[in-house]
């Protein structure tokens, strides 16, 4: 289209009229050597600590080291054209983010600059990206589940508003699809998702980004990209900047989830950096404060108290082991802040279990509190199956003759694993779980064959949503199971199965 | 490369962080005998008028292939006389230490220390034209009223920045040239009609009876 150049012409007389002269102060230092996204820099003194400056070519950097004779700084972006004797100038302020409704939908890189081609962020606030996190007279303990639409998850090791559960596994075991089948599951809840892709391959975050367009959760989700060829200081810095964007909703009264996808590679960032400014390593040559690095990120998670309006915010960072090895530097130090663990195993994974939870060393710290009550019911029996199934599993492999007992018990646990078996990008409604564990743990899958227990449980839910609309509205709106509610189900219960048997013969 | 004057890029912390010892200590030494300024001076003047034009003797004072006697003996017999007592000694003390290589770094440390006890500061003025002596005077006093300190000014001709001034102080730079204002004026102005043309497209539209 073409441009009104008068009025282009007159917004700029306008702006030349009003211009007010002033003198530029300004602190400067000069560039000793810059190379592998840091510089050091002579002068400079009285920068502070964390302290933003730019460069003559535009790009920001972070006053990062401070040392008698120079500073180190780490630039947060193209270092390429920097050379050794520019000017680096002092800007007096802290690393801040844009927030607010304005990130919502968009896909962004770590200081907030838009990289999905829908425009610039017109943000009316920014946020510091690095805070202290919130004391203890501010928070108040989590009670509110977070519902992921995993059952594997909201039965055995339930999350709550406010809580930090860690993901834990080997590459390729489903750690970023549990995230997102929870962000997919906020669609009605009001939560406001973050997910924050440190260091993965670009066309995995597309991957992801195209996954929840089509799901409509972008609609409240917020991508935060620093992709592995991005520079060490905008991965490093990543998790902070999603952080503070996700802060702005929880002391705002709302509830916010974010995802952290995956603090290892946030982890060798930063081991990168200060290697680079020589600091000292220590274990895996790690830098001494990489538990600091990562226990200020997750402490920033929390439940607000009532005071301070009730927000939350919920954190899932994810871990990547090498080998299953759990007691590896970075996973056991990040298992020591969180409040619980997801194990995911390869061997589960293969052997068909998916979502390969291993629910016998998978905790959650919160627990029952951050379940609906009908889910506590339910959970209990479905823990004690497992649990007897698990001591039991060795002797099935051994083909030997087992007594009656012994074999209800085996084969309660070979449905019960295949119930929590789930489809990617198919998270169920908290009141579904409850009624699919209900019929499981109550024994009517003991008729129904192994194989086909998937399906009977499609068809049951299908059937009652259907049919028997009335239980399913009762269930969600006491979150409960009465006695009433109990006798309704267990009759839905039996009507399906009389169809399904009816409905097998005649196929 | 324009010719502006750059801080030194080759820079060793470990030279500069001796210097600044060996420059107290000579400082020290200096202060008790009383002729501080002198040897100040002194230093300044062996460095760029000696070591500058001969740089064979630095080398040789600095190399550790040389015997220390065959140094000493070079010093003793080539400045005696000609330089003050306490310089002569700190010099063999520096050889002796196999410090040599770190001179120029004690120079400039010596300098500053000396420059901050005077309560005196370097300051850097860039101007567009050549300043007369009146403006300069007039600048020179205004600073000093300004700074509390005395100013040991340098002059600098940079025609890139149009008009105005730019003073540097340390590391703080008070920018009053023509051309840093342009250039913020320039930001602002894009940066407003920006957000104007985001704000309403329409009001930049072609009139209709063009369209």
């Amino acid at each position: 289209m073409r441009f009104n150049a008068d009025e282009i012409a007159s917004v700029l007389q306008k702006e030349i009229e009003q211009f007010e002269s002033r003198i530029d102060v300004r602190e400067v230092g000069t560039v000793l050597e810059a190379g592998d996204g840091i510089a050091r820099v002579y002068g400079l003194s009285g920068v502070m600590s964390g302290e933003m400056v730019e460069f003559p070519n535009g790009v920001q950097g972070q006053a990062f080291n401070l040392e008698e004779n120079s500073v180190g700084v780490i630039i947060l972006g193209e270092y390429l054209d920097i050379s050794a004797g520019d000017e680096v100038r002092a800007l007096g302020r802290l690393l801040s983010v844009p927030v607010g409704d304005a990130v919502v939908g968009r896909v962004l890189d770590p200081l907030g600059n838009p990289l999905d081609g829908k425009g610039p962020v017109d943000a009316q606030e920014y946020r510091p990206v690095e805070v202290i996190a919130t004391g203890v007279s501010q928070r108040q303990p989590v009670c509110e589940p977070l519902q992921t639409g995993i059952k594997a998850i909201d039965a055995m090791t339930p999350i709550g508003r406010g809580q930090r559960e860690l993901i834990i596994g080997d590459r390729r075991t489903g750690k970023t699809a549990i995230a997102l089948d929870a962000i997919i599951n906020q669609r009605d809840s009001g939560v406001k998702c973050f997910y924050v892709a440190i260091g993965q391959k670009d066309s995995s975050v597309a991957g992801v980004v195209a996954e929840l367009e089509k799901h409509g959760a972008m609609d409240y989700t917020t991508v935060i990209v620093s992709g592995a060829s991005s520079p060490a200081p905008l991965q490093y810095v990543a998790p902070y900047a999603g952080t503070a964007m996700a802060e702005h909703f929880m002391f705002n009264g709302q509830h916010a989830l974010i995802v952290y996808d995956d603090l290892s590679k946030q982890a060798v960032a930063y081991r990168q950096l200060s290697l680079l400014m020589r600091r000292p390593p220590g274990r895996e040559a790690y830098p001494g404060d990489v538990f600091y690095c990562h226990s200020r990120l997750l402490e920033r998670s929390a439940k607000l108290s009532a005071e301070l309006g009730g927000g939350s915010l919920t954190s899932l960072p994810i871990i990547e082991t090498l080998e299953g090895e759990v007691s590896a530097y970075i996973p056991t130090n990040v298992i020591s802040i969180t409040d619980g663990q997801i194990y995911l195993q390869p061997d589960l994974f293969f052997a068909g279990q998916r979502p390969a939870m291993n629910v016998g060393i998978s905790v959650s710290r919160v627990g029952g509190k951050a379940q609906i009550k009908a889910m506590k019911k339910v959970a209990g029996g479905l823990r004690l199956d497992l649990a007897s199934f698990r001591e039991l599993e060795a002797f099935a492999q051994l083909g030997t003759e087992l007594d009656a007992a012994t074999q209800a018990r085996l084969d309660r646990g070979y449905r019960m694993v295949e119930l929590l078996k789930q489809a990617q990008y198919k998270p169920m409604h908290v009141v579904d779980q409850v009624l699919s564990i209900y019929a499981g743990t109550r024994g009517h899958l003991d008729e129904v064959p192994i194989a086909e227990v998937r399906a009977w449980e499609e068809g049951f839910l299908d059937f009652v949503r259907q049919h028997k609309s009335n239980v399913w509205n009762a269930l969600n709106e006491i979150k409960d199971i009465s006695e009433a509610v109990e006798t309704e189900i267990v009759a839905a219960i039996k009507e399906f199965k009389s169809r399904y048997t009816a409905g097998k013969k005649s196929a | 490369m324009s010719e502006t004057v750059r801080q030194p890029t080759i820079f060793d912390s470990g030279q500069e962080h001796v210097g600044v010892v060996y420059a107290k200590a000579l400082l020290g030494a200096a202060g008790t005998a009383g002729q501080t300024a002198a040897v100040v001076e002194e230093l300044d003047s062996f460095v760029a008028d000696v070591l500058d034009r001969l740089p064979v003797l630095e080398a040789t004072l600095a190399s550790p292939r040389v015997p220390m006697e065959t140094k000493l003996a070079l010093l003793e017999r080539g400045l005696a006389g000609r330089m003050s007592e306490t310089l002569l000694n700190f010099l063999k003390v520096v050889c002796r230490h196999q410090r040599f290589d770190c001179l120029r770094a004690v120079r400039r440390a010596a300098g500053q220390l000396w420059n901050e006890a005077q309560g005196r500061v370097d300051v850097l003025v860039r101007t567009p034209t050549p300043l007369d002596a009146g403006t300069s005077e007039l600048v020179t006093r205004r600073l000093e009223a300004l700074l509390g300190k005395q100013v040991n000014l340098a002059v600098q001709e940079d025609e890139s920045l149009i008009g105005g001034l730019v003073i540097r102080v340390g590391d703080m730079v008070y920018d009053a040239s023509v051309a840093n204002e342009l250039n913020r004026l320039r930001e602002s102005a894009v940066d407003t009609v920006v957000h104007a043309v985001r704000k309403s497209l329409d009001r930049f539209a072609p009139p209709k009876s063009n369209a």
